[in-house]
């Protein structure tokens, strides 16, 4: 079933001046509920100006933009549309506002007028979804940059959203952070909420079921990851790259190894080689 | 004579205080001139901290920084002339442009250095060629309306356009798309392997580390717990990996692959590297 329904969306910034931009030209896209969506581009494709309008921070120049039936215009209806789509940014020392943990995880649902009981059950199954239950009574500002953001993830987990969009969540983490946050949303995805993850990463970006790839405000390549990496060369006109494991493959490819387009992950590749490997030393022995 | 040398230095923030956090323990550290270091840690391991002693703009609570051979805590010594001749790049340096046109932002430093108004120019135009900008389209332009991956090279501009000595960098591609990536970090290559500056890059990408690099640095909790040639560093997965770090997408993929029996070399730690490994190892080469 359809979740967010977006058809011929244009967003034009400081229409009818001399700075007129054209962010967004003519956007058709649907996405069903528990899906896990990538969405790339380069640096001014869209991806923002795109994510704003899935919770109503933007409203459509032209064309519609629909979350749960919901029409983001219909100005009676924006705090349900941000109660169902819930969004995190890049920057996690921007997003958290109380001085303990579980406050700031409550902020939310206290905002939309939840209950005190149901809210304190809401903050611990939030906490508990993103692995920080033990940090509820801690200072946010002590947390490492991926704790920070699994929080800013259970603040709008409280809100119970059907769908989660990430905005370059991970940009501004180290390594470890990085793990933390792409294995809870892994989680959360796999619980049964939508996942929206826009990212500059394209190794993330083959994690998803399906890539959207943005250019000068329009959907350029749509599909499963391996479909869209397949197009290497529509991707580099983008600006953007392939993962490293499909690079690679598709290097060892042009060097004539009988490697499947599909390869995404380190284990799709180490199992394709290591059978090449077995095979040609089969074959050395005849 | 190493170019900075920090011996035993200690940084303490709001020293006396509840709050009180030791951000670098007892760091002893030689950069030689022309070096490209690489400078990796998780988040809060001190890497900010340390190289914000590299200019003086915090000063030890133990131990000494010396750049040039001059001990930074000596009142006599000139603290303008250090900043100059050491450049940092903070994280999001996009946020730090503020003048009208890119020109007048990029000529901000030197002006402050009080150069005469006809060398502010040439440094101008030879920092914004130098990160790949074209003077006379970019110059007059508003920093505002800039792409991200523009403002940053503006941002480096600037710094270039004192002409330092060193250059230290935290995060110069983080949010940036691939090919702002590769262009941000093929001018800082550049400008380290035809320019001669001396590079401290710190970053959260082993494959940046290891594609730029010839030595790496790894701080945890304050200190320096390794620091070798590059291939070296990431030869220590498994202590690499116990801090939260970990190795080069590619070095991982090698492990694999020798673990499952194909006879790929231990010792890979670039794209092209790993493409001649799988290539000897599968006998294609």
């Amino acid at each position: 079933m359809p979740l967010i329904e977006i058809r011929e969306l244009r967003h034009v910034y400081n229409p009818d001046t001399p700075q007129a931009v054209v962010a967004l030209d003519g956007i058709s896209l649907t996405i069903d509920a528990g899906e896990f969506v990538a969405v790339v581009g380069g640096n001014g494709s869209g991806k923002s100006t795109l994510a704003k309008h899935l919770n109503a921070l933007l409203l459509p120049t032209s064309g519609e933009v629909r979350v749960d039936g919901l029409d983001t215009r219909d100005r009676a209806a924006v705090w349900d549309i941000r109660q169902r789509v819930g969004m995190v940014f890049q920057n996690p020392d921007n997003q958290l506002v109380a001085t303990v943990v579980e406050e700031d995880v409550a902020f939310g649902p206290e905002n939309l007028g939840v209950p005190p009981a149901e809210i304190a059950l809401r903050v611990e199954a939030a906490l508990a979804a993103v692995d920080m239950l033990p940090y509820r009574r801690h200072a946010p500002h002590l947390l490492s940059g991926g704790q920070k953001q699994r929080v800013a993830i259970a603040g709008v987990l409280a809100m119970r959203p059907r769908c989660l969009v990430l905005d370059e969540v991970t940009t501004m983490l180290d390594p470890e952070g990085r793990r933390e946050v792409l294995e809870t949303v892994r989680r959360l995805n796999a619980s049964g909420v939508t996942v929206i993850n826009i990212t500059h990463s394209m190794e993330e970006a083959a994690l998803a079921r399906r890539v959207i790839a943005l250019a000068a405000g329009r959907v350029a390549l749509e599909g499963p990851p391996a479909q869209v990496f397949a197009r290497a060369d529509i991707l580099e006109g983008m600006g953007l790259t392939l993962p490293v494991v499909p690079a690679l493959a598709r290097a060892l490819r042009a060097d004539g190894a009988p490697l499947d387009e599909r390869i995404l992950s380190t284990e799709d590749l180490v199992e394709a080689l290591s059978r090449l490997s077995a095979a040609g030393a089969r074959g050395g022995e005849r | 004579m190493a170019f900075i040398e920090v011996d035993g230095l200690t940084h303490i923030y709001l020293r006396g205080t509840p709050m009180e956090t030791t951000a670098v323990r007892d760091v002893t550290l030689r950069i030689d001139e022309g070096e490209f270091i690489a400078l990796i840690g998780p988040t809060g391991s001190g890497k900010s901290t340390l190289v914000q002693h590299f200019n003086a703009l915090l000063k030890p609570t133990a131990g000494t920084v010396r750049v040039a051979g001059q001990d930074l805590v000596d009142p006599k010594t000139d603290l303008r002339a250090v900043r100059h001749r050491v450049g940092l790049l903070f994280q999001y340096p996009e946020y730090q442009l503020f003048e009208e046109t890119v020109d007048e932002d990029v000529a901000f430093g030197p002006r402050n250095m009080g150069l005469p108004e006809e060398e502010v120019k040439a440094r101008v135009r030879g920092a914004l060629h130098a990160v790949g900008l074209d003077p006379a389209v970019f110059g007059p332009r508003s920093p505002f309306t800039l792409s991200g991956g523009e403002m940053r090279r503006v941002a480096t501009a600037g710094v270039l356009a004192m002409q330092p000595k060193v250059l230290v960098l935290d995060e110069p591609a983080a949010g940036l798309d691939p090919r702002g990536k590769a262009e941000i970090l093929g001018e800082i290559r550049s400008l380290h392997d035809r320019g001669g500056i001396t590079v401290v890059l710190i970053t959260h990408s082993m494959d940046e580390a290891a594609a730029l690099a010839a030595r790496v640095v790894v701080m945890d909790q304050g200190r320096i717990v390794m620091d070798g040639p590059t291939r070296e560093v990431f030869g220590r997965e498994d202590e690499l990996t116990a801090i939260g770090l970990g190795v080069p997408e590619v070095t991982a993929l090698a492990r694999a692959l020798r673990s499952r029996g194909v006879p790929v070399r231990p010792d890979v730690f670039t794209f092209e590297e790993a493409h001649v490994a799988i290539r000897e190892a599968l006998g294609w080469s």
